[in-house]
């Protein structure tokens, strides 16, 4: 019976008189939604307004610009591990804030090209050139100066000037010493197909710098005799590994006699009585091929002269050095030094592949896919 | 009454409100990328016909749901064991042995993945000297997934058996019932609910996890999703993860079914019946459960990350500063878990009241944590663009809302409203619905009514849900960083993921056990929740 009352007498006048106890109702609610919208976005942006602070703070400390100093995102495939150190210093030498957003090469490609024009991104940094080339021939990237592709070989380039390679990493094969000995480890990629390594092998088809290599194949060798190495080599029944460095401790540890890697994850990982060792191909052979990291800028930045001083910067020896001696790659401007403990890579013994091949991913996907090896 | 009614009325709308963002705008987002999908730029636009049938969704599926029934029905059997015999039995290391039990809760599935495929394999500290081989595929998965949910399972289930009362099996045996019918007819049934919640949250777990599979490379639809992202077929990835959401459909009949219609009312004072000494068998059953769930859910990542630092020092290896990564993770995972228990809220009361459409309500609530966290991510992300284009000034629209860190919020309170609800449903349940009325009876203002009586009745499980929030937020990654890359975000959990990448094994370790550290900090502090419960 209340409820029924209550209910049909809500008049204009019931509602002045339970608007003492209504109120703190509607109030609590109002206060609550507004807490939650504006109260942890503060605290967030507080946390990124700390984040920012600290990272220019470990740049050396720069003159104040009078203006407002320009904000350049880059998208990096490259880890934080690998570049951050390096572009917090870049951010105080250049007087730019540098926001950078890390994430796997292909993600942020996927990234770019859904987000399009709308995207923040002024430059992406990617860890293999394949991507670049995609990004490249999809013409989402801003052509280069001429100054500043020719500071680096033209194999570590884009030959349609949109992006330039930074750093370098070079195909190898790692072997277990102990039972690979060196008479026995093979000068060219193909003898991968012959059955003496059945049960041996070891390689990571989902991943990117495989499947750039397999590019360079079907430049190098042809779609047929690519396709039938593929399967030559599947026949051996390779384990598969998600990604390239658990292959050099696989090696290590005699789980595999021989995986097919980028060299610089044996430099980290090698100490006293390590049972695994770097091999390089013959000179020329379809093998030796460099995966390069590199930079272009997206077509549509806003701040396309920072970008370039950025560019510009990531070649200057001082960047340079930091990829050769901190992460063990090959720098790409000449007369930059090698770690001491790499080899020193003549450009001379790569295979003679254009750098589109690596960036033809589209057939290579469908090939391997055929091959049953994605 | 009718301001019970409007209040109801505006709980259930608020609710409904929350849900619909939650859930429509990433869904929003995916449909436009299945519908228009963006050009593949190494294979350009493929028919959405031919992406289906290459996607070979029916295997994935099918592999998918194995994976999660099996993870299910092993952790509510472990849990289970676990909270039974830390609620009846009595035996040496009872009190210790239960609180480390939870510990595993503290570990992300991909940092126990990473350390059982590196501890467990051939090069490891333990596989090495006993000769395994690399731990990879779908068992792997299953048995870190187990552990990794058993906790949750524990945790819910210990606290339905704390509100359990001897006098009604005591009744049931004096009337000559045998012990096994006691537990089929007396306790069975009012361990249902808990059952059926835990062991939905084990399954969702399950099917969204994308760490642990990704670890292990277990084709299921996760994996494979994350792989299609990776090779720009956005569109391949919005079919696997709307195969992922329809694959959770049956399960909520299915978790209808065991909750049955029991109710958890309970009994008003509890006496708990007394604790026996299990048989010499029972007593080493428990022993290896214990051995198994704490051996491999916490001593074995503990142990491999410490080995990795250790080698580190070792070696003279430089160890990145983890005191920015530390604050930033902690003041994400505290301002995010207080966002996550004010949205659980409001439908865990309009459920516990039975508010219109409070069925509708709770099951919208455990769809959310079925849309695995990078897809999530990638619909907030095209829904935003979408929501940003039609302004007409995207770009700014765009930046803003990444920037402004609602994207980020929106994307954990999609990923993780379900395990906040849980306890806050609860706990809102415990609020007599007689007390409400004398209450009002009596004149009471809703705000008063909030201060005396419901708010220190919900409080203890208010607090479990900000802990398993902030547990959640802690450990989370691909929303952290797709969505919290524009504000410069980089957690304990974004430094495991960039140095695990590289092979950079001691600072991912360090990293590791800061991380750990932290969660466990978070467990424990739901002991005390625990004893209220």
């Amino acid at each position: 019976m209340n409820i029924t009352f209550n209910f049909m007498t809500h008049t204009h006048g019931e509602r002045i008189r339970n608007g003492a106890s209504e109120e703190p109702m509607t109030r609590s609610v109002v206060a609550s939604v507004a807490t939650a919208v504006t109260a942890p976005l503060a605290a967030l942006a507080l946390l990124a307004a700390c984040s920012g602070d600290a990272a220019t703070e470990s740049g050396p400390a720069g003159v104040p610009a009078a203006e407002e100093p320009v904000t350049l995102t880059v998208y990096s495939g490259r880890s934080e591990s690998m570049v951050g150190p390096l572009f917090a210093r870049l951010e105080g030498e250049l007087g730019v804030d540098l926001e950078v957003q890390y994430g796997d090469t292909p993600d942020l490609v996927t990234r770019l090209m859904t987000e399009g024009a709308e995207s923040p991104a002024d430059l992406i940094f990617a860890q293999d050139s394949g991507h670049l080339g995609a990004l490249s021939a999809a013409g989402a990237l801003e052509p280069l100066p001429a100054e500043l592709l020719e500071q680096v070989h033209p194999k570590y380039r884009d030959p349609d000037g949109n992006w330039v390679g930074t750093s370098g990493r070079l195909r190898v094969l790692v072997v277990n010493t102990a039972t690979v000995p060196e008479a026995e480890r093979p000068s060219s990629l193909k003898e991968l197909a012959d059955p003496r390594w059945k049960g041996r092998l070891g390689w990571a088809p989902t991943n990117g710098s495989f499947q750039a290599h397999v590019g360079a194949l079907r430049a190098a060798w042809g779609e047929e005799e690519t396709r039938a190495w593929l399967a030559g080599v599947k026949a051996n029944e390779p384990q598969a590994f998600p990604k390239n460095s658990p292959q050099v401790e696989a090696a290590h540890a005699g789980e595999i006699d021989l995986g097919w890697v980028n060299h610089y994850y044996l430099h980290r990982l090698q100490a006293e009585g390590y049972r695994a060792a770097n091999h390089r191909l013959a000179p020329g052979d379809a093998g030796n091929v460099v995966m390069v990291a590199g930079v272009g800028i997206r077509k549509g930045s806003p701040d396309t002269e920072a970008a370039r001083e950025l560019v510009a910067a990531l070649l200057s020896p001082e960047s340079q050095r930091v990829f050769a001696q901190d992460n063990f790659e090959y720098p790409t401007v000449p007369g930059v030094e090698t770690h001491e403990t790499v080899p020193p890579l003549d450009p001379e013994i790569l295979a003679d592949v254009p750098q589109q091949a690596l960036a033809d991913l589209g057939p290579t996907r469908t090939m391997l896919q055929e091959l049953g090896l994605l | 009454m009718a301001r019970l009614a409007r209040a109801s009325a505006l709980s259930s709308g608020g609710s409904g409100l929350v849900l619909l963002v939650l859930v429509g705008l990433p869904l929003f987002g995916l449909l436009g990328a299945l519908l228009d999908p963006p050009a593949d730029p190494f294979t350009g636009p493929r028919p959405l016909g031919e992406v289906f049938s290459q996607a070979g969704v029916w295997t994935l599926l099918a592999r998918s749901l194995a994976l999660s029934a099996l993870v299910a029905l092993g952790a509510a059997t472990l849990g289970t064991t676990i909270a039974w015999a830390e609620a009846r039995w009595d035996f040496p290391g009872r009190r210790v042995l239960g609180v480390a039990a939870l510990l595993p809760l503290a570990v992300p599935s991909y940092v126990l993945a990473a350390t059982v495929a590196q501890g467990l394999g051939p090069a490891g500290w333990l596989g090495g000297p006993l000769g395994l081989s690399r731990p990879s595929g779908f068992w792997a998965a299953v048995l870190v997934l187990t552990v990794v949910t058993t906790p949750l399972v524990q945790l819910v289930v210990g606290a339905a058996l704390a509100r359990q009362s001897a006098a009604e099996e005591e009744a049931a045996r004096s009337l000559g019932a045998s012990p096994a019918r006691v537990f089929r007819v007396v306790v069975l049934p009012r361990l249902r609910p808990a059952l059926g919640l835990s062991g939905l949250l084990a399954l969702l777990y399950a099917i969204s996890d994308f760490g642990a599979v990704a670890v292990l490379d277990t084709p299921v639809l996760t994996w494979r999703l994350y792989q299609a992202v990776q090779a720009q077929s956005l569109a391949k990835a919005a079919v696997l993860g709307f195969a992922t959401l329809g694959a959770t459909l049956p399960l909520f009949v299915l978790a209808r079914i065991v909750r049955g219609a029991a109710r958890e009312a309970g009994v008003a004072n509890p006496r708990p019946p007394a604790r026996r000494r299990p048989s010499p068998l029972a007593h080493l059953g428990i022993y290896g459960v214990f051995a198994l769930v704490l051996g491999l859910g916490l001593a074995l990542p503990v142990l491999t990350m410490g080995a990795w630092v250790a080698q580190g020092l070792a070696r003279d290896l430089p160890f990145a500063s983890p005191w920015l990564a530390l604050g930033q993770t902690l003041g994400v995972a505290l301002v995010s878990g207080a966002v996550l228990v004010l949205l659980a809220a409001l439908p865990a009361r309009t459920v516990a009241r039975r508010g219109p459409g409070a069925g509708p309500i709770e099951e919208a609530v455990f769809f959310t944590s079925a849309l695995p966290g990078v897809l999530l991510a990638f619909g907030l992300m095209l829904g935003a663009l979408g929501l940003a284009r039609a302004t007409g000034s995207g770009r700014e629209v765009y930046a803003a809302l990444l920037g402004s860190g609602l994207l980020l919020l929106l994307g954990y309170a999609g990923r993780y409203l379900a395990e906040t609800y849980a306890p806050l449903r609860t706990a809102f349940g415990r609020v007599d619905p007689r007390l409400r009325e004398s209450a009002r009876v009596l004149g009471a203002t809703p705000g008063r009514w909030w201060r005396q009586v419901e708010g220190p009745l919900v409080a203890p499980g208010a607090a479990a849900a900000l802990v398993l929030a902030v547990l959640a937020v802690l450990k989370e990654l691909p929303v952290t960083l797709l969505l919290g890359g524009a504000m410069g975000l980089q957690t304990l959990a974004f430094r495991v993921w960039d140095r695990y990448r590289e092979a950079l094994w001691h600072d991912a370790g360090l990293a590791g056990l800061l991380l750990l550290a932290l969660a466990l900090g978070a467990v424990l502090s739901t002991l005390r929740w625990r004893r209220h419960a």
